[in-house]
């Protein structure tokens, strides 16, 4: 989906309504983002709200709306495969099944990086690591192999998850990290989960809920290809950050809070900074940004072009990576 | 926190882009005057307007000055006011002459010209309020402090017009997806968080004040570098009516606690230096304040009502405290929360080791009344003490401090006073109280974080405070939280008595 179809709805007290503009707007912002090239300098935005509810969620689906069109090998996640001990579980998702696995080994071949699963005591698969590393996951437990398996089905993609991705089966099976996502999860969880859109094709009004698209990965079951990571606005400063989430392309600061307390742990992603001017943080955060500003690498504000909803204010920069 | 609907979010957005904001200034050249002449001779007396004596006279008539400003009144309680105000204050200035003789005559004129305002059939604020609350369905009047707000209630109820569309709401209640058809804020726009004009919940504010109050409000710019988009629209800000300038600024009306009037306050006591200990003045809800211990390592609980549920009730360093959360304070017995229920926890045990507390700290403090807390410290380093320095020694002096932090300070302390054969089960009995302590707090907080749930936000936040029961028919656990409204940047040297118990200053 690269535009967002005017049919977009959702159910509020069983009835269904037109999606309202600013939500869009947020989408199709998140979109824009996403498709900015990160170079030599990253963009920082941050927007100044009337009310903050919503606003992060709609961005970041915008952001993984975006990401589905254009599948990209991430470094970072590659990293993260290859840093895992051998011995460690793994599921394997092609297109129709599910494999547990074992990872067995790492190894050379034509300058390529390989890696063996076992995922069976008399059965293991090999392949080329770099162009198949979304399909892999990491188990969330260990795993006692059976001496052969025929695999789990896959989960199968909604009418929903059809009509708003161009390839569903692989949106679905395969991790790609879109964004990441620093605010507080329990309200998030409502608002992704609780949420009903609905979209109009030519027969039917189809139902979802933004976590369809957003596949967060802490609100999915276990072993599921995820599309977003949440990180909880309360973890402790001074954690270190897991090299899974070291370098989304996107980091989207949901409040005060979470902006001030986290955002100098991504020194390459974009940031997008949500800030509701009812909080008690606000100005410190509005000095922070502004401060940043005042240091800022160039100043391409005619690169970005997007609407905002009336009464939101926003800075835009470049900062250095 | 509970999370808004979309449709209530939809509502906030399209408030923010048809609001509106327009400035009232209404005329009222008596009171004027009276506040004038009140800033006249509160310059003129200069520091002595910090002696308990000036600080009576003062606060009465700022009180009852900010009063008026920052809500609607009848002019009926207002005169009783004046009545009250000038009778008492006239008595308390009999014998001004011979104490303070330059200023008995201009104390005495300020009076009269409170009198002139007696009786007078003037209500413009009220008057205003009224005409802008017009026929809408639903209009807030915003107000500065939840002390007032009772007494704007009884107003609005004697207009039958007004009763069922108009509301007294705190400013911080208007953060909520909650909107009116107008909001109307009364006093200067400086006195309230900037949010109200940017993010309002409504599609017109009205700012209502008098004419002869100054302040260079404008609607702020949020960033410095604003990104226009071709569809932006910002809020339309009018403010055409004129000032009376009487150099009278919007922040001179405040009821702030003066630095120079707490150090007045905190002298007073008579204390001794090794009673005394670094602390940090905490302004709360309804004009009281409260003396906080200045240390890093000490906590305060506090209820924060922006945070997860699980959150909401927590304890946090002094250093963290942040206006607009609510600090705990025991609003009966010695200010401490946690020992009444810490000794419920140690039953039977607790009068034995309660006893062992305040025989080593009492102890201590005798051996510092006889050879001063510099000799104190230099003996306990002596006898293997690592820490021991004037200010530990204080520490270490205070009732509310259970023990060391090293068992080594401890065994120095032991040994100075006489109890080393005894300093196992002493440090240990410590070790129980400490125990005992950590418990009560996770127990507090618990029975907090129950009762937290049960209370609406904004009722917290319309009241300002919040009283609590930690039992049943407990008469002697009274708990209140208080809303912070500031915490004084500067640290004073208070009486350990003075510690977490609220004050009124003026008083």
């Amino acid at each position: 989906m690269t535009h967002i179809p005017s049919s977009l709805g959702y159910i509020q007290g069983g009835r269904c309504q037109p999606l309202p503009t600013w939500c869009t707007q947020y989408i199709e912002f998140g979109m824009q983002i996403a498709q900015t090239q990160r170079g030599k300098t990253r963009s920082i935005i941050a927007l100044a709200l009337p009310m903050r509810a919503y606003a992060s969620m709609f961005v970041a689906l915008g952001t993984v709306l975006a990401g589905s069109n254009k599948s990209r090998i991430s470094e970072e996640y590659f990293q993260f495969i290859v840093s895992q001990p051998i011995g460690t579980s793994v599921v394997y998702q092609t297109k129709n099944r599910k494999l547990r696995g074992v990872i067995e080994r790492f190894y050379d071949k034509d300058g390529q990086i390989h890696i063996c699963i076992s995922t069976g005591k008399r059965e293991s698969i090999q392949f080329r690591l770099k162009e198949n590393v979304s399909k892999l996951l990491i188990a969330e437990r260990d795993f006692r192999l059976p001496n052969y398996q025929k695999g789990g089905k896959v989960e199968l993609e909604t009418d929903f998850i059809k009509a708003c991705i161009e390839e569903p089966r692989s949106f679905v099976t395969q991790t790609q990290l879109d964004c990441l996502i620093v605010t507080q999860l329990s309200l998030f969880r409502i608002e992704a989960t609780e949420t009903i859109l609905t979209l109009e094709d030519s027969k039917n009004i189809l139902q979802g809920k933004p976590q369809d698209i957003l596949r967060a990965e802490q609100l999915l079951g276990a072993n599921e290809a995820y599309r977003c990571q949440i990180l909880p606005v309360s973890t402790e400063t001074d954690l270190d950050i897991p090299l899974e989430i070291q370098n989304p392309p996107i980091v989207i600061f949901d409040g005060s809070n979470a902006y001030l307390r986290h955002h100098p742990k991504w020194l390459m992603s974009h940031q997008i900074v949500v800030l509701d001017r009812t909080e008690r943080a606000f100005q410190d955060a509005v000095d922070n940004v502004n401060q940043r500003y005042t240091r800022r690498t160039e100043s391409k504000q005619g690169k970005l072009n997007f609407d905002l909803p009336y009464g939101v204010d926003a800075i835009i920069f470049q900062d250095e990576i | 926190m509970s999370l808004p609907t979309l449709e209530q979010v939809d509502t906030i957005y399209e408030c923010a882009a048809r609001s509106t904001v327009q400035r009232h200034r209404v005329k009222y050249s008596e009171f004027g005057q009276f506040s004038l002449k009140l800033n006249m001779l509160k310059e003129q007396i200069g520091e002595s307007a910090n002696d308990s004596y000036w600080q009576k006279y003062f606060s009465d008539l700022r009180r009852f000055r900010f009063g008026l400003t920052a809500a609607p009144f009848l002019n009926e309680y207002r005169d009783q006011r004046i009545l009250e105000i000038y009778d008492e204050l006239s008595n308390h200035l009999k014998r001004c002459g011979a104490v303070y003789p330059d200023f008995a005559q201009p104390a005495l004129e300020l009076l009269t010209s409170l009198k002139r305002m007696y009786q007078d059939d003037m209500n413009p604020l009220l008057n205003k309020l009224v005409e802008l609350s017009g026929s809408y369905q639903s209009v807030a009047w915003v107000i500065k402090e939840s002390r007032l707000i009772p007494h704007v209630d009884d107003v609005i109820q004697l207009y039958p017009n007004l009763r069922h569309r108009v509301q007294a709401v705190h400013y911080t209640q208007m953060v909520s997806s909650n909107c009116f058809d107008s909001v109307i804020t009364i006093g200067s726009p400086k006195w309230f968080p900037d949010s109200i004009y940017t993010s309002p919940r409504a599609y017109e504010t009205h700012i209502v004040h008098f004419n002869w109050m100054r302040d260079a409000w404008k609607l702020p710019e949020t960033f410095v570098a604003q990104y226009i988009p071709a569809r932006s629209k910002r809020t339309n800000f009018t403010d055409h009516q004129p000032v009376e300038d009487l150099g009278i600024t919007a922040e001179s009306l405040l009821l702030t606690i003066e630095n120079e009037a707490l150090a007045v306050y905190t002298s007073r006591d008579g204390h001794r230096d090794y009673e005394e200990i670094e602390a940090r003045c905490v302004v709360l809800e309804g004009e009281q304040a409260i003396f906080v211990e200045a240390d890093d390592s000490a906590n305060v609980l506090i209820i924060d009502l922006d945070e997860d549920d699980d959150n909401r009730v927590k304890p946090i360093s002094v250093r963290e405290l942040k206006p607009g959360t609510f600090i705990l304070v025991r609003t009966s017995g010695g200010g401490d929360y946690i020992v009444p229920i810490a000794d419920q926890i140690m039953g039977a045990g607790a009068s034995s080791v309660r006893q062992r507390q305040y025989e080593w700290k009492n102890r201590l403090k005798e051996y510092v009344i006889k050879h001063g807390l510099l000799k104190t410290s230099i003996d306990l380093l002596d006898l293997g003490s690592d820490i021991a320095n004037e200010i530990n020694v204080r520490n270490w002096i205070f009732p509310r401090n259970i023990k060391t932090r090293s068992q080594k300070d401890f065994l120095a302390i032991m040994r100075l006073v006489g109890l080393e054969s005894q300093a196992k089960e002493y440090w240990s009995s410590m070790e129980f109280i400490g125990s005992a302590h950590r418990k009560a707090g996770y127990r507090l907080r618990e029975v907090l974080l129950d009762q937290v749930d049960k209370i609406s936000p904004n009722e917290f936040k319309r009241n300002g405070k919040i009283e609590f029961k930690f039992a049943e028919n407990d008469e002697d656990a009274g708990l209140t939280a208080f809303r912070v409204e500031d915490i004084l940047s500067k640290t004073y040297k208070v009486s350990f008595s003075r510690i977490g118990v609220p004050f009124r200053l003026g008083n």
